[in-house]
């Protein structure tokens, strides 16, 4: 097969006469996304270096371009497909000795011609204006090109099984918006109502389909030009299946109906579970049949659109295959008949047990030299645990959970927990509890009180190659530097007194009055995975540790230093704002009296040691404002101890 | 020159083709004649290679037609529903078609341009439907067709410029044995122009003969008895259709005219007059035998 059999110049030129503007649009869309804004920065800022450059263009190629890409990949296959939605076009095109695949490739390069040339326009622009960016702006071009390649091929593939033009632009932008509705809607489901269920690997799967410059560059841009290879053959071999008489129609093949007709009841049943379930928000089980009505909707609707009229036909059958189908839904998830929810593997088939957990210091890695670094393994995120006994702890929480199941709460403790099983299969489940059974929730704080986990939560019990470069204790509106010899004596406390810590003495940031923020750094790895020597390259990262009442050892290193519990003066404060929320009643006051001053600040100093209930949702909120004006701290406490404030 | 075995062409559950056979010999000009919804337009658009046919094959010298590029540059198809493109004149079309046409001629295209009088710089679709006909036949003529398949193509055309058209066509099959097929209601002009015919009823081809075999054996006789028209003789003729004006019968008899009038004369009539049906009768009273409702309101 020749490439003179694959393309006609003669349809070419023809869509390029008909559909220039389109192309026009597309050019003058990305100037104002992409070169304007590079215009303006080179106006206001001459001086910019490359690197500010390099990343005002990345931001602005990641936010605005491949967004501007999107539509105009869809619509212009959609356009040039067009003819086959009208009965004379089709008739008229179709009987040129033209084979189907060289009007197709031909319509193809017709697409990619008038995809491509603006962003080549563009990039032309901006290297025009930017000497110092050539490659960003090459690899901005080749990226665009290989994105906008997948569109316009998954569009192309799209105009060949719609009827019509409208369906053809309806069609790829609906499906382009499934992934994100299905993963949105999968992530409600599986964190809210299913029981057990973990979709954790959703959010990183959704990189692969909705690139940014950053997921491209990493491999995505394979993924889109193998897609789009995938989506240019299927579409021509969609072209070369279709009956041409099957124009005017909303699908093309009739073998697509039903496709088309449960998507959109499953969609719609998925919205209504969506938009209503909150109404039977204690009922997990009745919330699931809330999807079948919905469900029923959108077949009708589904109907009245294959056959376009308002008058749907042929819906009893359908209707009974849905309802059948959600009553297998049901038992499935909500009776759990296959036993998926109660499912607790056995420790002899246990390789091991990962847990993640939320309840510690938060970890922010940075890399100050901007290199590609790599993480030690040591440091690495989510202990796994391969000790039997504390597999076996994991188990009975596991069991525990399972067997009571999940209670509706709008505060509530979570474990997501993956198994690895010696048949090498993976299994996840993910839970969230209450403290009101205390059977499951003393399970709960025994893993979470196991060491390994303890240190995830703190890094500073762990062995770890951890070097610590600076402690500062930080109470309202002070922070004090220690000196070297307070920091060790500090640190061993911290220490000490984190190894000792229950679960219930440290789950709760609202009882704690001081802090300690610690600065540290960590070897990194080079890109060849080797320990890299100048500690300047290291990671480094600062983490806040609470002091809680039951850190002893620190309390008592505070008290000597006079750095525990150190208030403001009532001098400092230009004003305290107090909210308080109690039984849902909410009322705010502001404090500007010096006298009002401090008894609010007494009041604070002697309430805030007693742990709020973060449970009842009742609190006291204490703004405090200071005179510089250079901002405010607050602090929580619990509302039932609100004497000696006087509302007004 | 364009066979058509065995077509079965179905639209969801309707069989809009039904095992249709068609033979369009080479050089000549056939006449696809049919009531409305029988197949015509379908089958003519599985022999212009746009339809894929569910059954049977469709051959033009002995090749399919379908996604055959070599056999389709050598058919010109005029549809009754013409595409132009948006803003696109006849001098753009012609452009359009060279680049698709191998065997486009642009020495043909001025020659018809004599012809037709359009302007080649107007926009096509602001033609009025005539002459847009008439600029398919110019662009189609051009292409130097071995193959002319035409779906009502007189529609809208003045009887000068119908004649005009025609002769042109004519010319070209006298001159180089181009093959017409032709589907039109309009039978009297068929008539001019066919050398063969083929009636279409119910996505099947009911008759296909050549024209004046298919004139020859269908008749219309006035006739008068003395004591009326005998029993036996009416059964023993193939009689269409049967009406008595006083004491003149008038029949509609399928078969030979000479077996006819033998078997009349016969019975001594008082009057015989055998007079040949145009094709507009012969397809009216065909397909009255085949069932088809031939009260036409007003008569």
């Amino acid at each position: 097969m020749s490439l003179k059999s694959l393309v006609n110049k003669s349809v070419i030129k023809s869509d390029m006469r008909r559909y220039w503007y389109v192309g026009v649009t597309f050019a003058l869309a990305l100037f104002v996304v992409t070169v304007l804004p590079l215009r303006s920065t080179l106006l206001y800022r001459p001086d910019t270096g490359r690197d500010f450059l390099h990343s005002t263009f990345y931001l602005m190629t990641q936010t605005t371009s491949l967004l501007i890409i999107v539509p105009f990949c869809i619509i212009t296959p959609a356009l040039l497909f067009s003819y086959l939605h009208h009965k004379s076009s089709v008739c008229e095109t179709h009987r040129l000795p033209l084979r189907r695949e060289c009007l197709y490739f031909s319509h193809l390069v017709s697409a990619a011609v008038l995809i491509a040339l603006p962003i080549i326009l563009n990039a032309a622009i901006m290297f025009t204006m930017v000497e110092t960016l050539p490659s960003y702006i090459l690899l901005w071009a080749a990226l665009s090109m290989i994105y906008a390649f997948e569109i316009t091929s998954f569009s192309a593939a799209a105009s060949m099984f719609v009827g019509n033009t409208a369906a053809g632009v309806m069609l790829p932008s609906i499906v382009m918006f499934l992934p994100l509705f299905f993963t949105g809607v999968m992530q409600i489901l599986g964190t809210d109502y299913l029981h057990g269920y973990v979709a954790s690997g959703l959010p990183n799967f959704m990189r692969w389909i909705y690139p940014s410059y950053a997921s491209l560059l990493e491999g995505k841009m394979y993924v889109s030009l193998a897609l789009g290879i995938v989506f240019v053959a299927l579409g021509a071999w969609f072209y070369q299946m279709r009956r041409l008489e099957n124009h005017t129609r909303i699908l093309a093949f009739d073998a697509l109906n039903p496709v088309f007709m449960y998507g959109l009841a499953f969609c719609a049943g998925l919205v209504g579970y969506m938009y209503l379930g909150t109404i039977f928000y204690d009922s997990v089980k009745i919330s699931m049949w809330i999807g079948l009505p919905f469900g029923i909707i959108g077949i009708i609707v589904a109907r009245m659109i294959i056959s376009k009229s308002f008058k749907p036909t042929k819906i009893l059958k359908p209707i009974i295959i849905y309802t059948a189908m959600m009553c297998v839904l049901y038992l499935f998830y909500g009776a759990d008949i296959t036993g998926f929810e109660k499912r607790v593997p056995d420790i002899d088939n246990i390789v091991s047990v990962n847990v993640t957990n939320n309840y510690g210091v938060t970890k922010a890695y940075t890399n100050p030299s901007g290199e590609t670094m790599y993480l030690a393994e040591n440091a690495q995120n989510d202990p796994t645990l391969y000790n039997k006994e504390d597999i076996e702890k994991v188990i009975a929480f596991h069991r525990a959970a399972a067997e009571n199941g999940e209670e509706e709460s709008d505060s509530y403790y979570s474990l997501p927990i993956t198994y690895t099983l010696k048949d090498g299969s993976v299994m996840r489940r993910s839970y969230n509890i209450t403290d009101n059974n205390e059977e499951v929730f003393n399970l709960y704080c025994a893993v979470q009180e196991l060491k390994q986990v303890k240190c995830e939560r703190f890094p500073i019990v762990g062995d770890s190659d951890t070097e610590y470069t600076n402690v500062s204790v930080l109470n309202l509106g002070a922070s004090t530097w220690l000196d070297p010899s307070r920091q060790e004596q500090i640190l061993a406390a911290l220490k000490q007194d984190v190894l000792n810590a229950k679960f219930t003495d440290t789950y709760n940031p609202g009882s704690s009055i001081t802090s300690l923020s610690v600065d540290s750094r960590m070897p990194s790895l080079d890109s060849d995975r080797n320990p890299v020597e100048d500690k300047t390259r290291w990671y480094s990262e600062t983490l806040s540790y609470n002091v809680y009442p039951s850190y002893t050892n620190c309390v008592a290193l505070l008290t000597e230093w006079g750095l525990y519990d150190v208030m403001p003066s009532a001098d400092q404060i230009e004003k305290i704002t107090v909210y308080q929320y109690i039984d849902k009643e909410y009322e705010f006051a502001y404090l500007r009296d010096k006298a009002d001053i401090e008894k609010a600040l007494a009041h604070i100093k002697d309430n805030r040691i007693k742990n709020y209930d973060r449970m009842d949702g009742n609190y006291q909120r204490f703004e405090i404002h200071y005179n510089s004006g250079t901002g405010y701290s607050d602090c929580t406490i619990d509302a039932a101890c609100m004497e000696g404030i006087a509302f007004e | 020159m364009i066979e058509v075995k065995n077509v079965i062409k179905r639209f969801g559950d309707f069989f809009a083709l039904n095992g249709v056979n068609i033979n369009v010999e080479k050089g000549s000009v056939y006449g696809l004649v049919g009531p409305n919804g029988a197949g015509k337009t379908t089958v003519i658009k599985c022999m212009a290679g746009i339809y894929r046919q569910d059954g049977g094959s469709v051959l033009i010298d002995g090749k399919p037609v379908y996604e055959n590029a070599e056999i389709k540059s050598r058919v010109a198809y005029v549809s009754d529903d013409l595409y132009f493109f948006p803003g696109y004149s006849i001098k753009d079309s012609a452009a359009y078609y060279r680049g698709i046409y191998p065997n486009w001629s642009e020495e043909r295209f001025e020659e018809i341009a004599d012809v037709f009088k359009i302007d080649e710089k107007r926009a096509a679709r602001r033609l009025s439907k005539g002459m847009q006909k008439q600029a398919a036949f110019w662009l189609g003529l051009s292409t130097q067709p071995d193959v002319m398949i035409l779906d009502e193509p007189m529609d809208g055309l003045d009887p000068v410029m119908r004649r005009n058209v025609w002769n042109i066509m004519l010319a070209e099959v006298a001159n180089r044995g181009m093959t017409v097929l032709v589907s039109s209601h309009n039978l009297r002009e068929l008539e001019d122009v066919c050398d063969h015919v083929g009636i279409m009823n119910k996505g099947r081809i009911a008759i296909e003969k050549g024209l004046d075999e298919v004139k020859g054996n269908i008749h219309k006789v006035q006739t008068a008895f003395r004591d009326g028209l005998p029993d036996e003789l009416r059964t023993s003729l193939d009689v269409l259709k049967h009406e008595k004006a006083g004491s003149v019968d008038m029949l509609i008899i399928r078969g030979d005219s000479g077996e006819i009038t033998d078997k009349i004369r016969k019975y001594s009539p008082l009057l015989l007059d055998v007079v040949p049906l145009t094709l507009e009768e012969v397809f009216i009273y065909e397909l009255g035998g085949m069932g088809y409702e031939l009260e036409i309101i007003g008569q």
